[in-house]
């Protein structure tokens, strides 16, 4: 069985794992318009090629990142999603942690 | 070397009603048996076209035909970058039906079948059109529910379905277990007597033979490598055998719909999954109609050669591949003997995917684009082939006029604007 | 601990696993721990310990196990004195005997001692409130997970079975944790070997308990395998510490 390298838990066959869509970055759901928002929400880029997409190790919910080429199926890498968001929005304390899993 | 007369008045009706085309019978009664042809010999790949159809499988052809036949839009290029029928149309598992759950759904798909019933007649070309009938299974409450609403829903606009007990489904399907200790015990099932195979090949080549007979041109290994654009109107499309100017696109290419949509410069809500299937040696016949567990996550009917084809979801995850998985075998092995044990012994013999074009609401994505005179029949996933005629005639209209179909109107790429997704993911899922 | 056999009446208050029914009819004899009415026996003693030693299942599901989870966690946990493990899927044993696993950056699980009292874990579950442990989250896990042990010399091959992790020594050392699926269920694996006996926790969803115990069975059957009590459990781990000295 395809197997995936989860950055807490290691290894594992890909059937522990839940696909979990592309990665995008989120718009301003304040300022952004109608339009921009249900791209955000509906559309893809469903790129041939290399993507960056969201994982999810269902053991242990934690969700994280991972890229990987949707044509060969080759897993260039997984990593935290703590790479990306540096600091969450609600909590200022977690901001000054550096990266690691959180496995949530 | 002559052909024996036929009365053709004296058998037309039973002939209508076996849906054997008179060339077949004719045929048949020959002596000698010529081979045709089909198709035209591809020719020089001209520098403008009318209209070219990106894609040459049974949709891109389905439009070409009646572009031709109702609009006399002849001067059309039918470009594939394999051969024709060669994508999905030749991998899927050729279920009709029209037991859909949403009324813009099952206006269509009930239209698309009343196509299918006369095809083989129109063709003049055996597609094999085979009645069976279509059972679906629920193994829960919530999914007893589910079918009501859709028998209701089916009921009034014209389709056939009803819900069944599991007396009627052992009567209906005597070789399906309907054993009380099962993991999942049946419960009931949707009946959906209008539900039917055909030869799904035999489709795509009826289509592709009526187009080119009255003029379409179909060029195989012509890749569409870029869509020309200008002041936001479709002005030509870029093949690895040269440039076509052309005053209007429709791209159907089933599961590269997001790589051809992004020539032109557009961005789909869809997303690429492998579907697989597979297929048993074959056995005598004891299987009539196609039989679908939503819950047990597999379908199955026996074709007339004999042979079972098996089906299910989806991969769990995108790819643009069409490799087969030990993974899916299994599943869909355990799953199909829940419902007809007596499959244990039984030898699969061959296993295929096709790169489907799932939406976020399990409807196709076709009509009008952002781009004018560029027309998407796409994001057709797992439930496309049924779609074929229906699919073809409107969007031909939809180019020879201008006017989006009311039909088709609901499908529109816009609706994912408007928050107004046609979510037929209840009565998609396995079901095809 | 108790050591006296224990009746259940009805109307006992005592706590039970989801597994009581089926460990009565087999004729198990119990004992209380903390709160609970625990499967102690199934055989004589001698019998059972022999079953462990080759491969014994046993059911823990009422003992205590808390969790405690945040961004705080760690620092809290620190305070309170625990010995933390430095990463993620591995547990350090308490000097009392109590075990923690830390399944994730900020988040713990506290396993009671097999022996002796729960003293400690009860004391840090009622030191712990919102204000006083900035930024940790208590989970409440008695009634969360069921906690199963698999033991005995043949415990890795039976879970190879079922589990794709590998659980050879080499790899997966005592006190390593694996969080994966076994039957289509996700478990936690703690490894927690009495003596030279290799033992296995398994920790699952609780309104799974059932399911899990009649596959673990099935895989167990073909090596002979059965249910042994808590006590074959607690000679192993002397006997550990007989040879040890
Ligand atoms: C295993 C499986 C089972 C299925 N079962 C069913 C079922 O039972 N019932 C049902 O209704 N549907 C089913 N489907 C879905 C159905 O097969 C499709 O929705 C349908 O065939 C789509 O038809 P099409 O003509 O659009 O696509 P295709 O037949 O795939 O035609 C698209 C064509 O576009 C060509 N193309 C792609 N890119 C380019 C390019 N750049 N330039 C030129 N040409 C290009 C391809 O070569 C291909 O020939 C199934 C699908 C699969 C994979």
């Amino acid at each position: 069985m395809k197997q995936l390298c989860c950055p807490l838990n290691g290894l594992r066959n890909i059937s522990e794992f839940l696909y979990g869509g592309e990665y995008h970055a989120k718009p301003d759901q304040i300022s952004c318009s109608a339009r921009d928002w249900a791209e955000h929400v509906f559309f893809d880029e469903n790129n041939a090629g290399l993507v960056i997409e969201w994982w999810c190790h269902l053991p242990t919910s934690y969700w994280f990142l991972v890229e990987r080429n949707t044509v060969s199926d080759e897993i260039l890498r997984s990593f935290p999603c703590s790479d990306i968001y540096k600091q969450r929005d609600d909590s200022p304390a977690s901001a000054s942690r550096d990266k690691g899993g959180q496995g949530e | 070397m002559f052909d024996v007369p036929v009365d053709e008045s004296l058998i037309s009706l039973s002939i209508r009603e076996l849906q054997v085309p008179f060339g077949l019978l004719k045929y048949g009664l020959r002596k000698r048996y010529p081979a045709q042809h089909h198709f035209t010999p591809s020719k020089k790949l001209k520098q403008h076209y009318d209209v070219v159809i990106i894609g040459a499988g049974g949709h891109g052809s389905s439009i070409a035909y009646y572009l031709a036949k109702y609009h006399g839009i002849t001067d059309v290029a039918l470009i594939d970058k394999g051969y024709l029928g060669g994508g999905n149309t030749a991998r899927n598992t050729a279920v009709i039906r029209s037991n859909y759950l949403t009324p813009e759904s099952v206006s269509f798909y009930r239209d698309s079948v009343r196509l299918y019933q006369g095809l083989s007649n129109e063709f003049d070309y055996n597609i094999m059109m085979e009645n069976r009938g279509q059972l679906t299974l629920a193994h829960s409450d919530a999914a007893i529910r589910n079918f009501r609403w859709r028998a209701e829903v089916n009921k009034h606009l014209g389709v056939r379905s009803e819900l069944v007990d599991r007396k009627t489904i052992g009567e209906i399907v005597p070789s399906l277990s309907v054993t009380e200790d099962a993991r999942f015990p049946i419960l009931a099932g949707l009946w959906h007597e209008d539900g039917a195979t055909a030869r799904h090949d035999a489709v795509v080549w009826g289509y592709a033979r009526g187009a080119c007979q009255r003029g379409v041109e179909l060029h195989q290994l012509t890749e569409a490598q870029g869509i020309d654009i200008d002041q936001g109107r479709v002005v030509g499309v870029h093949t690895n055998r040269g440039r076509i100017r052309c005053a209007a696109v429709v791209q159907a290419v089933a599961g590269a719909s997001s790589t051809v949509g992004r020539m032109a410069g557009l961005q789909l809500p869809i997303h690429s999954f492998p579907l697989q299937a597979m297929v048993t040696q074959p056995y005598k016949p004891v299987l009539t109609p196609h039989v679908s567990s939503p819950h047990v996550h597999v379908y199955v009917h026996q074709t007339s050669r004999g042979e079972f084809v098996i089906g299910g979801g989806s991969d769990p995850y995108p790819l643009y591949g069409t490799r087969a998985t030990l993974e899916q075998r299994e599943k869909l092995s355990g799953a199909v003997l829940e419902l007809f044990p007596f499959l244990a012994q039984a030898r699969v013999l061959r296993q295929w995917a096709g790169t489907t074009d799932m939406t976020p609401d399990y409807s196709p994505v076709m009509g009008l684009s952002p781009i004018k005179n560029y027309y998407l029949d796409a994001g057709w996933g797992t439930w496309g082939f049924k779609a074929t005629p229906i699919c073809g005639k409107t969007m031909a209209e939809l180019v020879a006029t201008g006017r989006v179909p009311d039909l088709i109107k609901p499908f529109e790429l816009e609706r994912f604007y408007r928050f107004e997704q046609i979510n037929e993911a209840g009565s998609t899922a396995a079901s095809h | 601990m108790d050591q006296s056999p224990l009746t259940l009446v009805p109307g006992s208050l005592l706590r039970r696993s989801p597994l009581y029914r089926r460990h009565a009819e087999t004729g198990a004899s119990f004992r209380q721990v903390d709160d609970c009415a625990v499967p102690y026996r199934f055989r004589s003693h001698q019998e059972d310990t022999d079953m462990a030693r080759q491969l014994g299942l046993v059911d823990l599901c009422g003992l205590t196990k808390v969790g405690y989870k945040g961004p705080g966690a760690s620092l809290w946990l620190g305070q309170e004195g625990l010995l933390l493990p430095a990463e993620p899927n591995l547990a350090v044993l308490q000097p009392d005997g109590m075990l923690v696993a830390r399944l994730s950056l900020d988040e713990f699980l506290v396993l009671r001692n097999l022996e002796s009292d729960s003293s400690l874990i009860c004391d840090m579950e009622s030191a712990w409130s919102l204000d006083s442990a900035v930024q940790t989250y208590l989970l409440p896990r008695r009634d969360s997970h069921c906690w199963l042990a698999v033991v005995g010399a043949e415990a890795r091959q039976m879970l190879s079975k079922i589990c794709a992790i590998n659980l050879h020594l080499d790899e997966f050392p005592n006190l390593k944790i694996a969080q994966t699926i076994i039957a289509d269920l996700s478990v936690i694996i703690i490894r927690h070997d009495l003596g030279l006996t290799p033992c296995f926790y398994l920790l699952a969803d609780v309104a799974l308990t059932e399911y899990l115990w009649e596959v673990l069975q099935d895989a167990m059957d073909e090596f002979a395998g059965a249910t042994v009590g808590l006590a074959a459990l607690l000679t192993l781990k002397t006997l550990l510490v007989e040879s040890s000295k």
